[in-house]
């Protein structure tokens, strides 16, 4: 995407507007970058990393003000944020037909536009640019199928699809409704109902990546990515989101994100001594004794009680007179 | 099976409402103009805005168009919001605030398009809750048609007495429902000839405890997503006669109707004879709940594909319309959604199955970024096809600092049908309709002028109501009259073209369109009406007289009936 990539750091700008923005401070710094472009109106440069800031914020419209007359090498930007704004007609102008990504959104601008047989003809040319075993490629080859009346076809790209993800909610909706119609009722009701299952959690995932997108250093914003992507089963994608969400929280925001980060370590990867160590660096940094208890929990299941004995007089210390810590105290001391 | 073949009578008898003098809208493209100063109808929506930004704020409000006094025109009644109610007691309950409250108006047609405000004189329609949405009927089978609305707070029901007084019967009926509610319908669930009634439930939202979203900046806060509140049970009230209703939602099969629920429109999909509903859920899937013909529904969102996009999404669904838009004598459905979606058309294959037909119909890139509300599919331009109108607006009034190619104000969208369910969005031709940018929710059509062709009402979240008259299709449309609500007609040309209309009330989002057929067999005189009323064999209907155009009036006496025309209005 379009990190705001400030090279030429000999500039007065880049430095103050890299600070800003690598502090949160994504308005204030595309506010510094446009009063020095309004400063400096021939300073490409400035003006070019003023319209990619806009366009992280979704600000399309101040972006492609700001990349006018900049040349071919912001059509990438432009056609972008066209695209963002609904232009797809204009967008199409902008896009490249090389990279991937672009060859994507022309699809998809050309689906919205009605213009099948051209989105077919795209669709052709990102295969031969990525290769058959491009995970993006077999749900588009099978609504493409599907919209040309191949139901067999289209049935053979969606259970590739569901091969490569199996809760795909476009390749169970899409199959489950081909098999119902060619008579399969059983067969795609099963995979209707289990379109209905992973929904609310897909529409989950969905509202907690909007979050990130508002707001992506926002720590909390990331773990819920994590929780969804867990509830779907995607269990690497979701450690990936706590590990991001940890290093951005703050202090007082990181208790919850390592219990859910320990208990996925935990639960899902049966790794009780990673759990363990995760809590303990939590605690470590925020001083919370939700979870050194946790970790104390943890290893007292196993009967290492020793251990459990440490984080449980850790939690102590911090929560002298909190009754359920005085009950594992006990308990790791053989007292219960 | 078709029922009876009965003939018709054909007379002269022309005591139709003066046609309306020509506009200069002859010289323009336009369909619409705005006629709101002319009409007498000034009415603003108040939606009490708050510094918490609370989420009820963004949606209201409804209005309804229904001929309350009988007299042969439509009144208008709209629905007003106020000040922001308080917490009450626990969350998802709402306090009254203390002082005079802004109350819903009526507003009474003098079969021109000219109104007043007939508020004062109209007992308790000039309510004063929080009001959202309104459905019309005859509750209790008085002849007279009734309101039930539904409020942030206790819905109400109330009973017209046919001159224009209107009697909160609420406490009497049996309904009791105090939550967030949104949609309603009348509707005969049960095929035993009184309207129940279903009502759909939206968010649990805790006024006390208001959630703060968006960006901290002063000035960035915003309204919250519907994601972040739990979702409220629709109600089924099934009518035991007399308006007595029972809460027969579980009895019915419809317990597992927790869905943020919006819109809700009766119609026979599966063409079987009875009413389904089908209820646009704002983030989660859509239900259509297919009767049995005796009340009893099962989901069928399942197997209809009418749950989520073709892309098996869920969306936004807001308002509603359908409507038999390729031809093939079948209801699509048709569902607004918010931006970064599309709206949504739903194209009927028959046997309960739908596609998503939006792309092909050339309803996604211009539905991409509005936010969808109210919507009407009706033959604005009398060519024998339905078009479709839908207002946009925003629930985030500071959308603009989020993303600078989206307003809180919108610009409403009119399309034309070429006649095989494409679409073409049409600017300069909208006219009114979308030369304003407005906050728009509601969208209804009627005959307000009684000059033969759809007029809209607009409403907005706190703005002015709109009055937009239609100047592009009058004169030569067919009329029928006499029909109960939710009847399918089919209307046969002399040359055999058929076309089947939908006889309303369509709710549009959070209110009634009038319940009418107007509609044209693009230059062919009408010949034959086939009646497909709900729970009643069908009927075929000959004419004696090929009506090119003007009035069809169905009239009955017991199992018979008789067509009587009137070629001019």
């Amino acid at each position: 995407m379009w990190a705001l990539t400030l090279v030429l750091m000999s500039q007065a700008w880049s430095q103050p507007a890299a600070e800003l923005w690598s502090a949160g401070k994504r308005v204030e710094a595309i506010e510094f970058l446009s009063v020095a472009a309004a400063k400096d109106p021939k300073d490409d440069a400035l003006h070019r990393r003023l319209a990619e800031a806009e366009l992280e914020v979704h600000w399309y419209a101040a972006a492609l003000r700001h990349a006018e007359g900049l040349g071919p090498q912001l059509d990438p930007l432009r056609a972008l944020a066209l695209y963002r704004l609904g232009e797809f007609e204009r967008a199409l102008q902008f896009f490249s037909r090389e990279d991937p990504e672009a060859l994507l959104r022309r699809i998809d601008c050309l689906e919205a536009l009605a213009r099948f047989e051209e989105a077919d003809l795209e669709l052709k040319r990102l295969l031969e640019r990525v290769g058959e075993g491009d995970p993006r490629l077999p749900l588009l080859r099978a609504r493409s199928a599907a919209r040309l009346g191949k139901p067999d076809e289209a049935q053979r790209w969606y259970r590739r699809a569901l091969e490569t993800d199996p809760v795909d909610p476009g390749a169970l909706f899409g199959l489950g409704q081909l098999l119902v119609k060619q008579g399969e009722r059983e067969q795609g009701m099963t995979l209707l109902a289990e379109h209905r299952r992973v929904t609310p959690l897909i529409d989950q995932l969905d509202f907690a990546r909007r979050a990130v997108d508002l707001a992506p250093l926002h720590g909390p914003n990331h773990a819920s990515v994590g929780d969804a992507e867990r509830a779907l089963g995607r269990i690497d994608a979701a450690d990936l989101a706590y590990r991001r969400a940890s290093q951005l929280a703050r202090p007082e925001e990181l208790a919850p994100i390592a219990l859910r980060q320990a208990r996925l370590m935990h639960e899902d990867r049966g790794e009780l001594d990673g759990a363990v160590a995760l809590l303990d660096a939590g605690f470590e940094r925020c001083r919370d004794a939700r979870l050194a208890v946790r970790a104390g929990d943890l290893l007292l299941e196993v009967q290492r009680r020793p251990e459990a004995l440490r984080r449980f007089e850790a939690a102590a210390a911090l929560r002298p007179d909190d009754p359920q810590i005085a009950k594992r105290l006990r308990e790791a001391r053989g007292g219960d | 099976m078709l029922g009876a073949l009965l003939c018709a009578c054909s007379d002269s008898d022309t005591t139709a409402t003066p046609t309306p003098t020509p506009t200069a809208a002859s010289e323009s493209p336009a369909w619409f103009v705005d006629a709101t100063a002319e009409s007498g109808v000034d009415f603003t929506h108040d939606a009490g805005l708050t510094p918490e930004k609370h989420l009820p704020e963004t949606m209201g409000a409804g209005a309804a168009l229904f001929d309350f006094d009988a007299d042969g025109d439509l009144d208008l009644y709209l629905l007003q919001g106020g000040p922001m109610r308080l917490p009450g007691g626990e969350p998802g309950a709402f306090a009254q605030p203390s002082g005079a409250l802004p109350g819903n108006r009526l507003f009474a047609n003098d079969g021109r398009g000219n109104f007043s405000d007939v508020s004062a004189h109209s007992g308790d329609a000039a309510h004063t809750g929080y009001a959202m949405g309104v459905a019309v009927g005859d509750a209790n089978g008085d002849g007279h048609l009734d309101l039930y609305l539904t409020n942030l707070g206790p819905d109400v029901l109330l009973l017209g007495d046919g001159r224009g007084g209107f009697r909160d019967a609420t406490r009497e009926s049996g309904i009791s429902d105090e939550r967030w509610t949104s949609g309603a319908v009348f509707f005969d669930a049960d095929g035993d000839r009184d309207l129940d009634l279903h009502v759909t439930g939206y968010l649990l939202v805790d006024l006390a405890h208001p959630l703060w979203c968006g960006d901290r900046r002063p000035g960035w806060r915003s309204a919250c997503h519907p994601d972040a509140y739990p979702p409220l049970q629709n109600r089924l009230w099934i009518n035991q006669g007399q308006g007595k209703f029972v809460d027969a939602t579980v009895a019915n099969g419809m317990q597992d109707s927790w869905g943020k629920g919006l819109g809700v429109i009766a119609c026979d999909v599966e063409g079987d004879g009875d009413l389904d509903l089908y209820v646009a859920n704002d983030g989660t899937e859509n239900r259509l709940w297919l009767n049995d013909g005796k009340g009893h529904f099962s989901d069928g969102t399942l197997i209809s594909g009418t749950g989520v996009d073709g892309r098996g999404m869920t969306e936004a669904g807001m308002g509603l319309a359908s409507g038999d838009v390729d031809g093939d004598l079948d209801s699509e459905l048709f569902v607004t959604n918010f931006d970064d979606e599309s709206n949504t058309l739903y194209v009927n294959q028959g046997g309960a199955m739908f596609e998503d037909g939006t792309l092909a119909a050339g309803l996604e890139a211009p539905s991409r970024m509005p936010v969808g509300f109210g919507t009407v599919l009706e033959d604005f331009d009398l060519d024998g096809d339905l078009d479709l109108a839908v207002t946009n607006g925003h629930i985030i009034d500071n959308i603009h600092l989020y993303h600078d190619g989206r307003t809180h104000a919108q610009r409403s969208q009119l399309f034309e049908n070429d006649g095989r369910g494409r679409f073409r969005e049409l600017r300069d031709e909208a006219g009114a309709l979308g030369a304003s940018m407005f906050v728009g929710r509601g969208l209804y059509a009627g005959d307000l002028d009684g000059d033969g062709d759809q007029d809209l009402v607009l409403t907005q979240c706190g703005g002015p109501a709109r009055i937009l008259r239609n100047v592009r299709g009058a004169g030569n449309s067919i009329e029928i009259r006499g029909l109960d609500a939710h009847t399918r007609v089919e209307l046969v040309g002399e040359r055999g073209r058929r076309i089947m209309r939908e006889f309303g009330p369509q709710p549009s989002y959070f209110g009634a369109c009038a319940p009418a057929i107007l509609a044209s067999l693009g230059g062919e005189a009408l010949v034959e009406l086939r009646v497909h009323e709900a729970y009643a064999p069908a009927r075929v209907l000959r004419l004696e007289a090929p009506l090119a155009a003007g009035i069809c009036v169905l009239e009955r006496s017991g199992e018979s009936w008789r067509v009587r025309t009137q070629a001019q209005r």
